[in-house]
């Protein structure tokens, strides 16, 4: 019987897949994703492009599971920031 | 109370499954000591509830004092949310990798049954 965290976690790894293909998103994917999956993290700014750059690591323009992770944990972050009324996140600090 | 919400459309899966995490870092974290950081206690508490699946399926077992010391970055002997979200990340890629090593397992499976005859 799973968990809720980890029905969550399976959540994040069948969204990734939905988004991507053969285990990889491009930057069209990773856009589409962000832009449907994390509005609020990305509001009205439009700096897909610095967040994919800093998020692929090898530079390869595609990015892994583990690379799309980065973004996940800025994102979770920037969530929990908002509960809790806090500064928020910038796509590219932190 | 209700909680105030800064958009009226309704949240996306990936916006739900980060609600999750972080009701779940609460309701461990919220225990004892500061309401928003997790104790040794309630680290082992969490990973012992919440992650046990996963832990079945770790190879190599670590305790929760190594995990503890591995992600108290700044040494405070507590985890806060960006700390723990380390040991998130961590569990969701080897969750990943076990996806794919069953699904690459049964899909030998399957082909060396077909070679059977």
């Amino acid at each position: 019987m799973k968990t809720d965290l980890e029905l969550a976690l399976e959540c994040v790894i069948n969204i990734y897949h939905q988004y991507g293909k053969l285990d990889l998103l491009n930057f069209n994917d990773f856009k589409t994703l962000l832009t449907e999956q994390a509005p609020t993290f990305l509001g009205y700014r439009n700096k897909t492009h610095s967040i994919f750059k800093e998020t692929d690591l090898n530079k390869d323009k595609e990015l892994t599971f583990e690379e799309f992770t980065i973004v996940l944990a800025k994102v979770t972050d920037d969530a929990h920031r908002i509960i809790h009324k806090d500064d928020r996140c910038t796509p590219d600090k932190d | 109370m209700s909680k105030t919400t800064q958009t009226q459309e309704p949240l996306s899966e990936l916006e739900k499954a980060m609600d999750v995490i972080i009701d779940v870092f609460h309701q461990y974290s919220r225990r004892e000591g500061d309401r928003d950081t997790l104790t040794k206690k309630e680290l082992k508490l969490l990973v012992e509830k919440q992650l046990a699946n996963y832990l079945k399926h770790v190879k190599s077992k670590v305790t929760i004092d190594e995990i503890m010391k591995d992600l108290d970055i700044n040494k405070d002997e507590q985890l806060s949310f960006c700390e723990a979200m380390l040991l998130i990340i961590r569990v969701t890629i080897a969750t990943h990798e076990h996806l794919h090593e069953v699904e690459d397992q049964q899909h030998q499976h399957k082909h060396q049954h077909q070679h059977h005859h």
